[in-house]
């Protein structure tokens, strides 16, 4: 059988390191092809090519037999190659209809969208069973179905291989059965689906073959069936596979943080009446699909926005983070966003160093700032935090994900807080990162902090916590002691399958 | 298997590095590259400028060799020419600080003609009311009602945006129309002598020393103390905004309204602040006229530099300290277009102004470009929008 795609020596360097490096290997039709690798192992890089956005400097792409012209988006698209990115590429404001409708052939602006095509798009829905609201903006959509929709607008397009980035990553367990549903059924249509995950166990589940990439060189491509999840795992990271946490267990200390129904925000992802407490020494993970609440609860506690009703009480005291931006100051914060809330990209670590207390002692030294302590602090957190490369003159923007993220966690735990507000902390972090990071958690939940830690990552969350609320539309639709989780329930409460009792009262 | 790197940065464990996906940058920018780098786009963009201007005054009928001999003849040549260029330079110095100050929190200042207008009146009603005071006390209490004055207009946009969110670009525009009535109407109303548009001469005390006091090389200059104001307030700005927490505050403020959120500084009170001190310098660009030269406001005595502050904080790249040397060439171009006047018409050179600025936004973005990719790692994406930046 032809290949659908085959790279063929696909080389792309960037000043000081080489993100693909020769990088050979074909996709068959009627095959999901997973790749999986560290970040920065040139995963993105790859698609890239393959998709026309990053041209190579050496080899080429051949997609059915034909080489793609390099660098095209355009020529990519004609040959078939469709791309549902980490970020989808749709128009908030437009319908899903009108998104899948934009743009393609045959269609101008301003003019109505025609029956014909619009009865192909429902066709294509049904038959794939890709259960989506088609009349409503995007804006308005879940992410699932924000999902569905760009994956709609790939078939529509007839794109014979999909390219999936991470498709999997925002979305509820039932929903990723789905996907997969409909992946297994397009494959059986004989298109050709890259997938590119960072959750092994999908991979394992789902791929007919799986392709590692390390340092931007193929390792090898292996058939689930034949290795194990440990294997694979010591391929990408090329040694023994990372062992698994020390979680021990730990009397919690006194509460740090309360808070007591409390209500906030408009949306139908408001906070409603939602009740818990960090202790001492205590990790309490928030979890659930994005757009809950878990947003609302992190904006109240850091003041962004008011709140409607309920108590918030800090080390025993009530606290309004809305009205004294001071207590901000007193917690440590990984915010959602690395690159836009917590760094400032174009600035030298030394100056993010200090950012969010610049403007007090030591860094504040009279009414000037004191350089040399930044730098000393940016050091500091640079060995500790084991940032590379360790260059503290050169701008946020030019480190990776992982790196950034151990920078802020340093910049963060550095201050000694008592508490500390962890947001998603290793959304979009390669696995050693990953590792670095959970451990440094640890060892501040062994050292008495209280870690209040939301993340979409049920894994994550299961590992590390002392305790798990689930929010689902703005409730605590599950929560349970770590060794009283019943996964079944959890799992069930992250759909709102399963409201507790109380939050039903409480309505 | 390593990644392989140029040249290797940290030697410990290669494959971290590796697992990292990023490598350190291949080489350190040299310090040729960083003059290069900072100069590059300056030197080239004059060059090209000078280049038109040439090609031009040919096409105009006259000698390209005369044109500049006499451009450079009338203002650097001479003591009194260079203290005419000084002397122009200087309401662009403070103009130029008034943008490159509110654009610290990513703010444009684009109502400095009007601040200046504003600060102007208040400086010649004030300068006029101080007779009574001693000669560098009433001259300090004129300036101070002129930033007064300008801080206020420059105040007015700035509440606007933190309590409304309107956009300061709009606001301040409509407010030079706003302020240029007001300013007409106080001068006809009540401040004008009558039968002109100008207002009655300050006291002496408050008037700003004339440099020609001080050499006889520059008899017949209205070359001031102003200068010196100037100069002093980019050092000034320069070590508020490198060496306080509240011009870090305000560049944070610049990075992005989420990261000011996030590091618990007030936008509100910081976009209020940047706009009142930028009103404030732009106010006292007025000094260099209304204390320095004529000793009254005139109508119309602003003659653009409000506007021109743009393009000499656009040059300086909006560093307080290179302010100075911008300003002091739009100075040259616009003293330059004076003493050329005989030989080309003296819009020639406003339009090598222009043709200077478009070649340096254009050169000095390319620059950028290339230093990134030579000497930072590029994090990499899959398409553009993949991560909205």
């Amino acid at each position: 059988m032809n290949p659908a795609v085959e790279f063929i020596g696909v080389t792309k360097r960037y000043p000081g390191l080489i993100a693909n490096d020769s990088i050979s290997f074909p996709v068959f039709p009627g095959e999901i092809h997973a790749i999986v690798g560290e970040n920065g192992a040139g995963k993105s890089t790859l698609m890239g090519i393959l998709s026309g956005f990053v041209k190579p400097d050496e080899g080429r792409v051949a997609v059915f037999g034909h080489t793609l012209k390099p660098g095209s988006p355009r020529a990519a698209l004609e040959a078939g190659i469709g791309l549902c990115a980490q970020h989808f590429h749709l128009v908030p404001t437009l319908t899903g209809m009108e998104n899948i409708l934009l743009g393609a052939r045959g269609h101008r602006m301003l003019t109505p969208l025609s029956h014909k095509a619009q009865d192909k798009v429902r066709e294509l829905a049904r038959r794939y069973g890709l259960k989506t609201k088609l009349e409503v903006p995007v804006s308005d959509l879940s992410i699932g179905e924000a999902e569905r929709v760009e994956i709609l607008k790939l078939l529509y397009r007839e794109a014979k291989v999909l390219v999936l980035d991470e498709p999997t990553a925002v979305l509820a367990p039932s929903e990723v059965e789905g996907l997969f549903e409909v992946l297994r059924l397009l494959r059986k249509e004989g298109k050709a689906i890259l997938f590119i995950s960072h959750k092994l166990p999908e991979v394992m589940a789902l791929a007919d073959r799986v392709t590692v990439l390390r340092g931007g060189r193929v390792q090898g491509t292996v058939r689930p069936a034949e290795i194990d999840t440990n294997m694979l795992v010591s391929m990408i990271v090329g040694g023994e596979a990372p062992g698994s946490l020390p979680w021990l267990p730990r009397v919690p200390g006194e509460p740090v943080l309360e808070v007591e129904k409390l209500s906030a925000g408009r949306s139908a992802s408001s906070l409603q009446r939602v009740s818990f407490s960090v202790r001492e020494g205590q990790i309490v993970g928030i979890g659930g699909v994005e757009g809950n609440g878990q947003r609302e609860l992190v904006q109240v506690l850091l003041g962004y926005i008011k709140r409607d009703g309920g108590e918030i009480r800090f080390l025993g005291r009530p606290v309004h983070p809305e009205r004294t931006p001071a207590f901000r100051r007193r917690i440590g914060v990984i915010p959602e966003d690395r690159r836009r809330e917590g760094l400032l990209p174009s600035r030298t670590l030394v100056e993010n160093a200090v950012l969010g207390f610049h403007d007090r002692p030591p860094y504040r030294k009279g009414l000037t700032l004191d350089r040399g302590e930044m730098r000393s602090l940016a050091a500091r957190i640079v060995d500790t935090f084991d940032v590379r490369p360790p260059r503290l003159d050169l701008p946020a923007r030019a480190f990776s994900g992982g790196n950034q993220q151990r920078f802020i966690a340093g910049r963060e735990l550095s201050r000694r807080p008592p508490f500390l507000l962890a947001v998603h902390p290793t959304r979009g972090v390669d696995l050693r990162a990953t590792q670095f990071l959970h451990g440094r958690l640890l060892e501040e939940r062994a050292r008495g902090t209280a870690i209040l830690l939301v993340s979409a990552d049920l894994t994550e969350l299961r590992a590390l916590s002392d305790r798990v609320h689930i929010l689902y539309r703005g409730k605590v639709a599950y929560q349970a002691a770590r060794e009283e989780i019943d996964v079944e329930a959890l799992n069930r409460s992250l759909l709102g399958l399963e409201l507790d009792p109380t939050a039903q009262a409480a309505r | 298997m390593k990644l392989r790197r140029r040249r290797s940065g940290h030697g410990q464990d290669p494959l971290a590095g590796a697992l990292e996906g990023i490598a350190p940058p291949a080489r350190r920018p040299g310090l040729l590259w960083l003059v290069l780098r900072s100069l590059g786009p300056v030197f080239l963009s004059v060059v090209l400028g000078l280049g038109l201007a040439a090609i031009f005054a040919r096409l105009l009928g006259a000698s390209p060799a005369v044109f500049f001999e006499t451009l450079f003849a009338g203002t650097l040549g001479s003591a009194y020419g260079v203290s005419q260029v000084v002397f122009r330079a200087t309401p662009l110095i403070f103009t130029g600080l008034a943008v490159a100050l509110a654009f610290q929190a990513r703010l444009f200042n684009i109502g400095a003609e009007g601040q200046m207008a504003i600060g102007g009146l208040a400086m010649a009603f004030v300068g006029a009311s101080v007779g009574a005071l001693p000669f560098p006390l009433a001259m300090f209490v004129a300036l101070a009602g002129g930033a007064l004055a300008g801080g206020v207009w420059g105040a007015i946009p700035g509440v606007l945006k933190a309590r409304t969110g309107s956009h300061e670009v709009i606001v301040t525009i409509m407010l030079n129309f706003i302020a240029f009535a007001l300013v007409n109407y106080l001068l006809s109303r009540r401040l004008a002598l009558p039968e002109t548009v100008r207002t009655a001469e300050i006291a002496a005390s408050a008037q700003l020393p004339r440099l020609s006091e001080w050499s006889d090389a520059l008899r017949g200059s209205p070359l001031n103390a102003g200068f010196l104001l100037a100069v002093l307030a980019a050092f000034a700005l320069q070590a508020w905004s490198a060496r306080t927490p509240a011009g870090f505050s305000l560049q944070i403020l610049g990075e992005g309204p989420m990261q000011a959120r996030y590091a618990g500084i007030p936008i509100a009170r910081f976009t209020v602040l940047a706009m009142t001190l930028s009103g404030a310098l732009a106010g006292l660009a007025a000094c260099n006229f209304v204390l320095g030269y004529k000793h009254y406001f005139e109508e119309g005595f602003t003659a653009g530099a409000g506007f021109q502050g743009i393009a000499v904080a656009l040059f300086a790249r909006n560093r307080p300290l290179w302010v100075v040397p911008s300003a002091l060439f739009f100075g040259l171009l616009s003293y330059g277009g004076l003493v050329a006047n005989g030989i080309v018409p003296r819009e020639l050179l406003d339009v090598v102004q222009a043709v200077i600025l478009i070649s340096f936004i254009v050169l000095d973005r390319a620059l950028r470009r290339i230093t990134r990719r030579a000497f930072e790692p590029a994090p990499i994406q899959v398409t553009p929008q993949a991560e909205p930046a």
